[in-house]
């Protein structure tokens, strides 16, 4: 039997206080983006897999306090990703209050994990196309990471939104359209 | 190939639990009233600001959009111990839908010879009227936890073909409704409760998904029991549940900048299926009986605001 959650992510994030297993079907649609995202921007595998484990550990936490109404659980995520990263780039060092908060063990990185984290970050396509889904309205750019990069159906996406799945689709639509017109662009620019 | 991934998620895990425990013991912060935080508040809201700015300098671009209340509100870090969360709904779940703590997992999947509720009953012959066996064999294996499906009427389930070598089961089935209280998108109550339904079972997709709509009494009368889900090919794979007395289904379509479009559905015990274009949902659905009549059209007022809105270029539509 193939396990398919189709919970939406603010669902699973509800639950988590109830489920652990819920945080972990929300953890395995995100982990890798956030990872890649994270070793891209950082240049530094080690440190990328260290702060991919204290955002995790903060979102586990936080968890109860998502709120729909202010906007998708991915942004959501992208907030903590962000915050880690703000006081990665200032301290130097990843943070370790969420994990010492949870009794975390470290998670040791070894060789063969470090070439694997770093070749997410040259990773073509998706992760390639994140520098400019960050520049994207912040509507469009949660849908189309949400669709194009989490392969989540239109109507989940309705659901969790709010919205109607035109609605979501016309986003998700837009997004893209800018998408391809800045790597159009760019394309002209080399 | 490396398993990081997988060995965080494990850990993750573990801690978690070790934690929810570790909370649900302790008095300590279990249940702490959010607004002791409000001294921290300023503080925290002043970092994520300078989050904000240091990551815009730094051209990290990540937050575009978010506005510093949301990052205050979610991407700090926890500042106060509150293993369970006071801001939560509260949330009631029938026994027979609890999972987790004591609860490892649903009971057991119940395949019933029962008949389903006089509700479904009175409005589909499909409930009513059972059918040959071949469904609950073409259904076995199928994911029952998406919706967390408590029971199957296996002698109720319809196979029906929607062209291009697609096909769907429709069941009837008890599953674990989520029911919202409350306004705006935080409920204050949620209740979690047994209830009937048609669901659609795509039987020829890989991977094997029961469809995320599930077609309860009430929104089979709403005219918009219309289950679907994305194929492989990128096209749409559209369940279409309807009460007695309607042999046809006609969805209207009208894309903004395109022609406007319809698609018929047969109907024959009470659901149709078909494939077609992924790209909009229906603006009405439009019953017909079996001499041709209109029973009745439903229109999806959001969705036309939303393409005249488009057709008149303007901004902002949602």
């Amino acid at each position: 039997v193939i396990t398919q959650d189709l919970r939406t992510d603010a669902e699973l994030l509800r639950a988590t206080a109830q489920d652990v297993e819920a945080f972990g079907v929300f953890y395995r649609r995100h982990s890798r983006w956030v990872l890649g995202f994270l070793v891209r921007r950082l240049g530094d595998a080690e440190l990328a897999a260290d702060v991919t484990s204290e955002v995790f550990a903060a979102a586990f936490l936080a968890s109860g306090r998502y709120d729909p109404g202010r906007g998708a659980a991915n942004s959501w995520l992208y907030g903590i990703v962000a915050n880690q990263l703000g006081s990665v780039l200032r301290r130097g060092a990843a943070e370790t209050r969420a994990r010492r908060r949870l009794a975390m063990e470290p998670v040791p990185v070894h060789p063969e994990d470090l070439a694997w984290i770093e070749s997410l970050a040259t990773a073509p396509d998706v992760l390639s196309a994140m520098d400019l889904l960050a520049e994207l309205p912040e509507d469009q750019r949660a849908l189309v990471t949400a669709r194009v990069v989490q392969e989540r159906p239109y109507d989940e996406l309705a659901g969790e939104e709010g919205l109607s799945e035109t609605v979501v689709r016309k986003r998700v639509s837009r997004g893209l359209a800018t998408l391809r017109n800045r790597l159009q662009e760019r394309g002209a620019d080399r | 190939m490396s398993d990081y991934l997988d060995r965080l998620q494990t850990e993750l895990l573990a801690a978690g639990r070790g934690y929810q425990e570790r909370g649900a013991t302790s008095s300590a912060g279990a249940g702490r009233p959010r607004r002791r935080l409000t001294g921290l508040v300023p503080v925290v809201v002043s970092l994520a600001v300078t989050v904000l700015v240091v990551a815009a300098a730094l051209g990290i671009g990540l937050i575009h959009g978010a506005s510093p209340s949301a990052t205050g509100q979610h991407g700090r870090g926890p500042v106060s111990p509150a293993p369970v969360n006071p801001t939560q709904p509260k949330v009631t779940v029938a026994p027979a839908c609890r999972t987790g703590g004591a609860h490892p997992g649903l009971p057991p999947l119940v395949m019933s010879d029962a008949a389903p509720s006089a509700q479904l009953r009175s409005i589909l012959a499909l409930a009513r009227e059972p059918a040959g066996g071949e469904g609950a064999a073409a259904i076995r294996g199928f994911d029952r936890s998406p919706l967390n499906v408590l029971t199957v009427f296996r002698r109720y389930i319809r196979i029906v073909a929607g062209g291009r070598g697609v096909r769907a089961a429709f069941v009837p089935v008890v599953f674990c409704q989520q029911i919202d209280s409350g306004s705006g998108f935080t409920p204050s109550r949620i209740r979690i409760t047994p209830a009937q339904a048609i669901i659609m079972v795509p039987l020829d997709l890989a991977p094997k998904v029961t469809a995320v709509t599930v077609s309860t009494a009430a929104l089979i009368r709403s005219g918009f029991a219309l289950p679907g889900l994305d194929t492989p090919d990128h096209q749409w794979m559209q369940g279409v549940v309807v009460p007695d007395g309607v042999t046809r289904v006609v969805m209207h379509f009208t894309p903004p900048f395109l022609h406007s479009y319809s698609a018929t559905v047969a109907i024959r015990d009470n659901v149709g299926l078909i494939v077609r274009r992924p790209d909009y949902t229906p603006t009405s659905v439009s019953w017909y009986a079996a001499d041709g009549h209109l029973i009745r059209t439903f229109v999806d007022r959001q969705a036309i605001r939303l393409e005249n809105c488009l057709k008149a270029h303007r901004k902002n539509c949602s």
